[in-house]
């Protein structure tokens, strides 16, 4: 089994990893980046939906991150600094080129809740999809990190520059829009 | 009839999941890219502050930067920053050197962010942003991610509100030009739970004449 030249540096704290990157330490730079690119792949791709962007984005998030690390002073745990950068970096990358995956129709947000309407629509998850992607972009932001990624408010607000209060209201107003764009299905749910 | 939010969250949640499920993560091909722009960043010629394609700055915004370091105040300003220091503001020359210049461009900036910032907001609590806010928004985050490339990042004041406020105006950027009021309630609330105008009327010295509206 080939042991990976960062596997030393498994147990050491944030600070003292970054103060070897800042040192030079090549296998403390390879550790950092081992310790942190899924997450933060994962959440570009969620956020992106496309291999290329997704890569983009974590490259460059990693880029800034080593070109800023003089700068981190701690505070936050090492994650969470990157996660911010990596946001950052999303929602810039996202601004410029708008992308959503095409879904089959348009969404009709004009549903009032409670109607006991039916449609005989197959697949509720592309619905519940299309419904994430016409979320606020903010608002999708801390949907898809909190309640499909697992990060704590504390994480999203340190991410999103809000306060954790402030996050959990707007993950509350996200899952409100997409309960009413999902209330065709209601009779499912309580199934 | 029972409403069970819980129950509907849980289930929405699990169906989420599959959305834009990522696939498993390529670090060796990325891990070589990001040491290949590192490389070329350090045996560029000429310093490279934004590797990618699309953080090419044009001229234009260098001559921004290079107004904002030279700008009208230098000296008062930087006296200012020298609270409790000895007396006579510093000469032209001194206050030019590293740190010093950029951080007296750095007020002057977040000077000019407080007040699109309060623009905006009032505008937002209305209801009706002016279109000219977007493209305002948009200078100053430029002018922003310039600061934070240079010295003045690494002012333990400047610093972080230069992040935080980099995280706002890319906010008010990304706002479509159909402006959904939750949309501007969202930015709203961010600016208040983050106390952004706050921390920038703290940091930007008050100029006699100059009124600042209350929130």
């Amino acid at each position: 089994m080939t042991v990976p030249e960062s596997a030393h540096l498994d147990y050491v704290t944030d600070r003292e990893l970054v103060d070897r990157v800042l040192a030079g330490d090549a296998a403390a730079e390879r550790a950092l980046y081992d310790a942190h690119v899924d997450r933060v792949y994962r959440l570009a791709y969620r956020m992106a939906g496309s291999v290329d962007m997704a890569q983009d984005i974590t490259q460059e998030t990693f880029i800034r991150a080593f070109q800023q690390l003089p700068r981190f002073r701690g505070e936050a745990a090492l994650s969470t600094w990157l996660h911010a950068i990596a946001v950052s970096v999303a929602l810039n990358g996202l601004r410029k080129v708008r992308r959503f995956e095409q879904r089959e129709a348009p969404l009709d947000e004009a549903l009032p809740v409670g109607v006991a309407r039916r449609e005989a629509e197959p697949d509720l998850k592309a619905r519940l999809w299309r419904a994430i992607d016409a979320l606020p972009t903010g608002y999708r932001a801390v949907f898809l990190m909190h309640d499909v990624e697992g990060y704590t408010h504390e994480e999203i607000g340190t991410a999103l520059g809000i306060q954790s209060g402030t996050s959990k209201a707007q993950l509350s107003r996200a899952r409100q829009k997409l309960r009413t764009a999902l209330a065709p299905f209601m009779g499912e749910w309580t199934a | 009839m029972t409403h069970e939010p819980d129950h509907l969250d849980e289930r929405l949640r699990v169906l989420a999941r599959g959305y834009n499920a990522p696939p498993p993560t390529p670090r060796e091909a990325m891990w070589a890219r990001i040491e290949a722009e590192r490389r070329r960043q350090r045996d560029a010629p000429l310093p490279v502050t934004r590797p990618r394609h699309r953080r090419r700055w044009p001229r234009p915004l260098l001559a921004v930067a290079a107004t904002l370091i030279v700008g009208v105040g230098l000296g008062r300003l930087s006296a200012r920053l020298d609270r409790g220091a000895a007396t006579a503001p510093r000469a032209v020359a001194d206050a030019t050197t590293d740190g010093r210049a950029y951080q007296v461009a750095a007020v002057q900036h977040l000077g000019q962010a407080e007040v699109m910032l309060t623009t905006f907001r009032a505008e937002a609590r209305s209801g009706e942003v002016a279109p000219e806010v977007g493209p305002w928004a948009r200078d100053l985050l430029t002018s922003t991610r310039l600061l934070l490339d240079s010295p003045a990042a690494s002012d333990p004041r400047l610093g972080p509100l230069l992040e935080r406020l980099e995280l706002v105006l890319a906010q008010i950027v990304q706002l479509p030009s159909r402006r959904d009021s939750t949309e501007l309630q969202l930015i709203d609330d961010a600016l208040e739970q983050g106390d952004v105008l706050t921390q920038l009327r703290t940091v930007v010295p008050m100029e006699p004449a100059r009124q600042i509206s209350g929130d």
